[in-house]
């Protein structure tokens, strides 16, 4: 077999029906061909043209971030300015270091902007010194220490575990919605979990007195890692709409331990389930005005 | 300054040399169009970012000792074009590529009653230009899937328009959901070229 009908071969099954191996073949060929390279997109191009409805059509992402990823890609092209200029971006870098001289990257040398960088960098390494200076030292012998996901109490060992995150829910394709505009009940939405760091989850609705888990079900774990999650329900789907009009709110609970969710998912209160859990914390809630549709 | 019509290799090298604001412009510019593909193969706009963000954190980090310019652009389609992929091939569901419109599932949320988690596809922002642009494209698709050999058009026709699934093609024509899978594989393989051959403008780019 030739060469291109080798590659044509690999094509015929990209991306779904390829082995690991055979899509690894398909990509180095690709990086070597710009042809190969434009075929694969046109592939992926073809499947959502054949695949998606009307609306989707006219719904395209414009490049907008959410505020979280706002912060995440700030983050990362502050890392890139660091490694670009060597200007020392963070107070976890910072004491790792110590004060030193910010070293400049060859190819550098001589440029004026350069000059004006470690100026401003060897302020921000004092200022850094003196807050550094003034925040307790960590207690001998309790090191955070992470320890796997999937253990009973994952997180970090030695102090206890700064849950942090947020509840995103956005709408559909067919009808978009915007934090605080109301819902018709046959408009449903889709609910996103984002946390720092692994987390057990459950997000409960509260609506005209009843407070109900929704995910997980009960005997069942909502474990994730860091980063964005969307709620999907294993063997179900991803949408959800309430049961009846009226304001609700959704309720994301986090903890290092495992949440014990009651058969049928109903508690008494979100307090409820938080007093059952010691270290589980609400990390957010959104509130939707559920409306009838006539 | 960059009136918006400096080359992601000029602004690259603008960066090296030590144009602190050169950053700023290579992220607007890649990430309308990198975040756009990331959406279309994950047809999930949330964890489209989470893949996005995941690679530029690691494409920016290169920047300072990328040793060719005039490739960054392709590689970074490349980063996220496999990230995304990868991402799909991971889920549970390597069935199909439309994971979230698998139209079994479909069928099951059609029939539940309200209070339930039911099937969808998430949603962004309305762009009317790429609309047009879409449109017109699949209007292209179309037409070429006239052009495919039986039993390949009917089966495209089967899983894309009326939305059967595997099984239920499989079933229909008396073969097997692998053979159906693979005509399909095959099938976007030759759409795709012609799509290419009849275009004159990329979607994403």
């Amino acid at each position: 077999m030739s060469h291109s009908e080798r590659i044509e071969q690999l094509l015929s099954g990209y991306p779904d029906q390829l082995s690991d191996g055979e899509l690894a073949e398909l990509r180095l060929a690709a990086e070597q061909d710009p042809e190969v390279e434009s075929l694969m997109e046109a592939i992926h191009e073809v499947e959502f043209l054949l695949s998606a409805d009307e609306e989707e059509l006219v719904e395209l992402a414009e490049g907008r971030l959410s505020e979280a990823g706002e912060e995440r890609l700030g983050e990362a092209m502050a890392n890139a300015r660091s490694l670009a200029f060597g200007v020392v971006a963070d107070s976890a870098a910072l004491r790792a270091s110590g004060p030193r001289v910010v070293q400049q990257r060859a190819g550098n040398d001589g440029s004026p902007w350069v000059g004006w960088m470690a100026l401003a960098a060897g302020l921000l390494l004092a200022l850094g010194a003196v807050v550094i200076s003034r925040l307790p030292a960590p207690a001998p012998g309790v090191q955070p220490e992470l320890v796997p996901a999937g253990s009973p109490d994952f997180g970090m060992k030695g102090r206890p575990a700064l849950l942090s995150g947020k509840l995103m829910v956005r709408g559909t394709g067919a009808a978009p919605w915007a934090s605080g505009e109301p819902r018709r009940l046959d408009q449903p939405v889709r609910f996103y979990a984002i946390v720092t760091q692994p987390t057990h989850l459950a997000i409960l609705e509260v609506q005209a007195g009843n407070t109900v888990v929704l995910h997980p079900s009960s005997g069942q774990q909502w474990t994730v890692d860091s980063g964005t999650h969307p709620l999907q329900p294993a063997g179900s789907s991803a949408e959800y709409r309430a049961g009846r009009a009226g304001p609700a709110h959704y309720v994301l609970v986090g903890s290092a331990a495992e949440l014990q969710v009651p058969a049928g998912g109903v508690v008494t209160s979100v307090e409820t389930l938080l007093g059952g859990h010691p270290g589980a914390r609400e990390l957010g809630r959104v509130e939707i005005k559920w409306l009838a549709v006539n | 300054m960059d009136d918006g019509t400096a080359s992601v290799e000029s602004l690259v090298l603008a960066f090296q040399e030590g144009d602190n604001s050169a950053l700023d412009r290579i992220v607007e510019r890649m990430r309308g169009p990198l975040l756009r593909m990331a959406t279309w193969i994950l047809r999930d706009p949330v964890t489209a970012e989470d893949v996005f963000i995941d690679a530029m954190t690691r494409l920016v980090t290169l920047l300072p000792d990328f040793d060719k310019p005039a490739n960054f652009n392709s590689y970074a389609r490349r980063t996220v074009r496999n990230a995304a992929v990868d991402t799909i091939r991971r889920r549970a569901d390597r069935d199909s590529l439309r994971s979230l419109q698998d139209t079994d599932r479909r069928a099951r949320a059609r029939s539940k009653d309200p209070g339930t988690f039911v099937e969808g596809v998430p949603g962004t922002r309305p762009n009317p230009e790429q609309a047009a642009l879409m449109a017109e494209r699949r209007d292209m698709v179309r037409d070429a899937m006239a052009d495919l050999k039986e039993p390949r058009r009917t089966i495209v026709e089967l899983f894309y328009r009326d939305d059967r699934s595997y099984d239920e093609i499989a079933e229909q024509l008396g073969m097997s959901s692998a053979t159906v899978k693979r005509h399909l594989a095959a099938s976007r393989q030759l759409l795709a070229v012609r799509l290419r051959s009849l275009e004159g403008v990329r979607l994403v780019s």
